[in-house]
């Protein structure tokens, strides 16, 4: 059981995707997460267990390689993308409840801001470290971000800026929902975001990567 | 000396004149901030500010699959969506400048390409150029003035990501690399067959000047392995192109490109700019990690202008001025990134005092 887990982590990180796809040339012909999930499930291997020390393991694993350095974007979409076929087999699970989320974030590029890859990527990580993943677009406002937190009962919400003429828009969002939702904690990121800006307007978490994110959220928030 | 004769030096030859370059870009919004400042209203703000380069204007020629220009398909107040001739379709601000939300692309699969695409980048097409009277005009215009003129446009990194978006092409850089490789071989032909009846037509520059946005603040968008696979190729081709004139190439990139810089350097790259100094790049040390075989410009960071600030600007430009002197790099002072309304004019007034004063050789 612990070696199929070993693979399907393997994959992930490798980014190999299913048998049919040729990358990584190391592991060419050989199955991928697709048909491992798959074998897993069929050998009776909890769907919980598959997530966590299959799919989320492999995840991580890419993460800590993206924080150091040693990987870059492709990497991230392609291991995704493997991740991906793993959870269309846990699917019916997550409907069932035999698989659990660790919990909800919202997330959105703030208003002023139509820059949507850094938080595209963001998100990868965080479905990947198994979080539900709730993606309110780009531009938006602090109104919005409220209705959300409403709607959805987030622990967290992550706040993406690119530019520091958007960067500003941050903190009326922040200091609402900190008013108004204080057990709701903000993660912040985007290029001209600073830990002191972080600390200034009262957030609760800057990470520079996605990686850091993802730990405040499983350390702070699960 | 000259504009002409700085830059030349500077870029082409990668030797020290008597002052280091300079130049800038502004934001759209900038200028009309500065005339609340005091700058003169409806001036050129290049001349104004007795700056080295001018880019010809019309030389930006349409390199999308179907030469048209964008189109606008929906608006609100204070948005439009406008799809390009690769199919994509991205949101922008109307008055005012910043990244476009990517919304679709028609360019997912190597299939699209060769069905809708390929064909029409095969040969030389004239509507590429939307008027070429005027880029003559502009050239000629250009060419008398004593500034340093560049044709520029955009190149191949860049146009993947105009076509597919980033997501599909990084993605397929594993997944299709046969696809990724017609494409950038397909449109760097078609770049170098445009630039060439360019200066057929038109005229020989002082140099060519490409886009090509590689890196954000943490690190390039593609490993050096994926770069030297992917873009090294094509950017060598381009270069040797631009050589076989006597001409520079002048490469911009955004973003952390440091880890890629060996590789820039041997693709044939003359002149290098924008360092973006918050992605932790410092122009001296990329100068001692290539021995000086190419011009660098920029690296000045934009935080220190935007604190418009006298001391920490001067803290920021200043050590760098003076290390780029002492070690002779060839250097073009330029922000790293370009000049937003947020800096104050009597900032940007400052930051020229300061190029005066220690900008020389």
């Amino acid at each position: 059981m612990e070696d199929i887990l070993k693979q399907i982590a393997l994959c992930v990180e490798k980014g190999k995707i299913a048998r049919e796809f040729p990358h990584p040339a190391e592991l060419a012909g050989q199955d991928g997460v697709y048909e491992l999930t798959q074998r897993a499930l069929e050998s009776g291997i909890a769907p919980q267990e598959i997530l966590s020390q299959g799919l989320i393991a492999g995840m991580n694993k890419v993460g800590e390689l993206f924080q150091a350095g040693d990987v870059f974007l492709p990497d991230v979409l392609v291991s995704a993308r493997a991740l991906s076929m793993g959870m269309m087999h846990l699917k019916p699970y997550f409907h069932s409840g035999a698989v659990k989320h660790k919990g909800k974030v919202v997330i959105g590029t703030v208003q002023g801001d139509l820059h949507d890859i850094g938080k595209h990527v963001v998100s990868l990580f965080f479905e990947g470290g198994g979080w539900n993943v709730i993606d309110i677009g780009v531009n938006v406002t602090a109104q919005k971000f409220l209705e959300a937190v409403a709607e959805h009962q987030p622990q967290a919400i992550g706040l993406s800026a690119l530019l520091t003429t958007t960067m500003v828009n941050m903190e009326p969002i922040t200091r609402m929902i900190k008013t108004t939702h204080p057990g709701v904690m903000v993660i912040l990121g985007g290029a001209p975001v600073t830990q002191s800006f972080a600390d200034r307007i009262g957030a609760d978490c800057y990470s520079p990567d996605p990686q850091g994110a993802l730990e405040f959220l499983n350390k702070h928030c699960s | 000396m000259t504009s002409r004769e700085v830059l030349t030096a500077i870029v082409k030859d990668k030797r020290c004149p008597e002052r280091m370059g300079l130049h800038e870009s502004f934001w759209q919004d900038t200028q009309r901030e500065w005339e609340k400042q005091g700058l003169p209203p409806a001036v050129n703000i290049l001349d104004y500010f007795n700056l080295d380069v001018r880019e010809i204007q019309g030389s930006l020629f349409r390199t999308t699959s179907i030469p048209v220009d964008e189109q606008v398909v929906d608006e609100d107040e204070h948005t439009v969506i406008k799809v390009n001739g690769w199919g994509a379709k991205f949101r922008e601000w109307k008055n005012r400048p910043g990244v476009p939300e990517h919304l679709s692309f028609d360019l997912v699969h190597e299939d699209v390409w060769k069905k809708k695409y390929r064909e029409n980048l095969l040969e030389l097409d004239p509507r590429r150029f939307p008027d070429l009277e005027k880029l003559k005009e502009s050239y000629r215009a250009g060419m008398a003035s004593d500034r340093f003129c560049v044709y520029y446009q955009l190149i191949i990194f860049e146009i993947m990501r105009k076509a597919m978006g980033d997501l599909i092409l990084l993605e397929a850089m594993y997944l299709s690399p046969r696809w990724i490789h017609d494409f950038c071989d397909i449109v760097t032909n078609n770049i170098i067959i445009h630039l060439e009846y360019m200066i057929r037509e038109v005229g020989k520059p002082d140099g060519i000047w490409l886009y090509e946005d590689m890196g954000y603040t943490k690190a390039p968008f593609v490993s050096p392995a994926l770069y030297q696979e992917f873009i090294f190729p094509y950017h060598r081709r381009v270069a040797d192109f631009i050589h076989s004139y006597d001409l520079p190439f002048i490469m911009h990139s955004c973003g952390k490109i440091r880890p890629l810089l060996l590789h820039i350097v041997e693709a044939g790259v003359d002149g290098l700019q924008a360092l973006e100094a918050k992605a932790g790049q410092h122009v001296v040390e990329m100068a001692e990690a290539t021995g000086n075989k190419i011009a660098f410009m920029g690296n000045l960071d934009i935080r220190a202008f935007e604190s418009n600030d006298q001391k920490t600007l001067e803290a920021e430009i200043v050590p760098k001025l003076r290390a780029i002197k002492e070690k002779r790099i060839p250097y073009v002072f330029f922000s790293d990134h370009s000049i937003p309304k947020s800096v104050n004019l009597e900032t940007y007034r400052y930051a020229l005092d300061l190029h005066k004063k220690y900008g020389r050789y």
